[in-house]
């Protein structure tokens, strides 16, 4: 009953809603980024109409969008184009809760009209993007919020603080799954830790022509270490965390945890293996897609003092 | 008051949705690495990983038409690939049957980069690039149908197209040399 009633508390718990609505920025931009760049490219039709038009083969399993509206290289615009539009409206705040379930139904359809082109981060946003959609990650920075404001209903300054506890216990997994799910030898002491070698060497992934790869080892297995204990590691995040907001309690493991910043190193470790895939990788939105949800791995306070840090600095008279 | 009523309703549902994630992201191996477990382990340890296979099913049933609606999943392979056998994709084309094949592109090659931005965007090379063990994917014949429209569309002497891709090995350390076998060639004519 002790454990239950914990439970229940932990989920009930309230805090400023910066760490959701950077969330909800960072994430619709990302989709609305890699949607234009489509546009861009002008390939919509050629990833999501039916054969011979595109590469749109899963058409034939008939999701949503065929049975409404047929396999055509119109429904491909169509469903661009809303997604472009409930993205957009993401990142702005604009009908936040269905522009979210709107963007994460239409890349499901995207998808499934082009199974090889769904990538593991389009699948990261989706979940992403429906928990966003049951949080209140516009209550800031939002068109929704401007409104609110304007009405004389303003949302309130804290807000269920569950969904940014379960977007972190989403990117805990992710990374923790991405590494048990690493099973080729190459990750590991048997395979002499060549994977990320094997991946800059790669042409089909890598940036640049391979011939630096083999004049900087072994700092690429160095890296292949580092990223899978990163991943494996994943969980002792949680455990920090707790440390962190339970410093006052004794333990000599806490306290060491708490004295070197171990959540920040861990932090830190992330960012700086996203920006490496980013230079040297490409992997189209994935390390921004991921970085995007790096906010809420901090604590509220620590978003507070980085936002005042930030106003100081921007708007120095005001403050 | 709702808020204290809502409150163990909500600590349950989440609860629920953490259970039903986590069975889902199992690390149970694909239908497709059965042979290797098959391999590796013993036959008793393959049947009782069948058995918590087929239990983990039935439990997820109720949700599994969440899971294809939102086409979500939580078994996360990211950039699980590490073999040292990959590939290199290159176009060609000809104008004419007896014609010499000519390079327009072939990935990570600046002087044959044909339609290059769009051919390397990542929906696009998902296509195209091949399972390291199960060879092409469904959208790689949709692919070369689609790109050989393209070239030949730019040229209007070229008669045929043909996307394959040349087997390349990794060095141990990085690195790689072509070995000049070609693989899963698809010829597509004007």
């Amino acid at each position: 009953m002790r454990v239950w009633r914990w439970w229940v508390e932990l989920w009930d718990r309230r805090e400023p809603p910066t760490a959701l609505a950077l969330v909800r920025i960072f994430v619709g931009l990302c989709v609305l980024g890699d949607l234009l760049e489509v546009g861009r490219m002008g390939i919509v039709e050629a990833l999501w109409a039916p054969p011979p038009e595109g590469m749109g083969h899963g058409a034939s399993a008939d999701p949503w969008a065929v049975q409404w509206l047929g396999a055509s290289g119109e429904t491909a615009r169509l469903l661009w184009w809303i997604g472009v539009a409930s993205s957009a409206a993401l990142v702005v705040g604009l009908g936040t809760r269905v522009a979210a379930i709107v963007m994460m139904l239409v890349s499901a359809q995207l998808g499934m009209l082009a199974p090889d082109s769904d990538r593991g981060i389009d699948v990261a946003l989706r979940v992403v993007a429906l928990v966003l959609a049951f949080s209140h990650c516009h209550a800031r920075w939002s068109v929704d919020a401007w409104i609110r404001r304007r009405i004389g209903r303003p949302f309130p300054e804290l807000v269920a603080a569950w969904p940014r506890y379960l977007l972190f216990a989403q990117v805990v997994w992710i990374y923790f799954s991405g590494g048990h799910n690493k099973s080729e030898p190459e990750w590991y002491p048997v395979g002499r830790f060549a994977a990320l070698a094997n991946s800059l060497s790669d042409p089909h992934f890598a940036r640049f022509s391979s011939d630096w790869v083999p004049m900087v080892w072994p700092l690429p297995a160095i890296a292949t270490a580092t990223t899978i204990l990163f991943e494996w590691g994943a969980p002792f995040l949680l455990l920090f965390m707790w440390f962190e907001t339970t410093a006052e309690r004794p333990g000599r493991i806490r306290h060491w945890c708490n004295r070197w910043h171990a959540r920040w190193i861990w932090i830190a470790i992330g960012v700086f293996f996203h920006i490496g895939i980013a230079m040297f990788l490409r992997l189209g939105i994935f390390p921004w897609g991921m970085l995007a949800t790096y906010p809420v791995l901090l604590r509220s306070e620590e978003l507070v003092r980085i936002e005042a840090w930030v106003r100081q600095r921007v708007y120095p008279r005001r403050s | 008051m709702t808020r204290m009523r809502w409150a163990p309703i909500r600590a349950g549902l989440i609860a629920l949705a953490i259970i039903v994630s986590l069975l889902e992201g199992c690390p149970v191996p694909a239908r497709s690495e059965r042979p290797i477990m098959e391999r590796r382990l013993p036959h008793g340890a393959v049947r009782a990983v069948d058995e918590m296979d087929k239990v983990r099913g039935e439990l997820l049933r109720p949700f599994s038409k969440l899971f294809a609606i939102t086409r979500v999943h939580q078994r996360w392979k990211l950039f699980a690939g590490a073999s040292r056998k990959r590939y290199r994709m290159r176009i060609e084309a000809r104008a004419g049957d007896s014609a010499e094949w000519q390079l327009v592109y072939r990935v990570l090659d600046d002087d044959h980069d044909f339609m290059a931005g769009a051919i390397e965007y990542r929906r696009m090379r998902g296509a195209w690039n091949p399972h390291s063990t199960r060879g092409p994917r469904g959208g790689y014949g949709p692919f070369v149908k689609w790109v050989a429209q393209r070239v030949l569309e730019s040229n209007p002497a070229f008669t045929e197209v043909r996307v394959q891709h040349e087997r390349i090995l990794i060095g141990p350390h990085g690195g790689y040399r072509a070995t000049g076998e070609m693989l899963y060639p698809i010829v597509v004519k004007r």
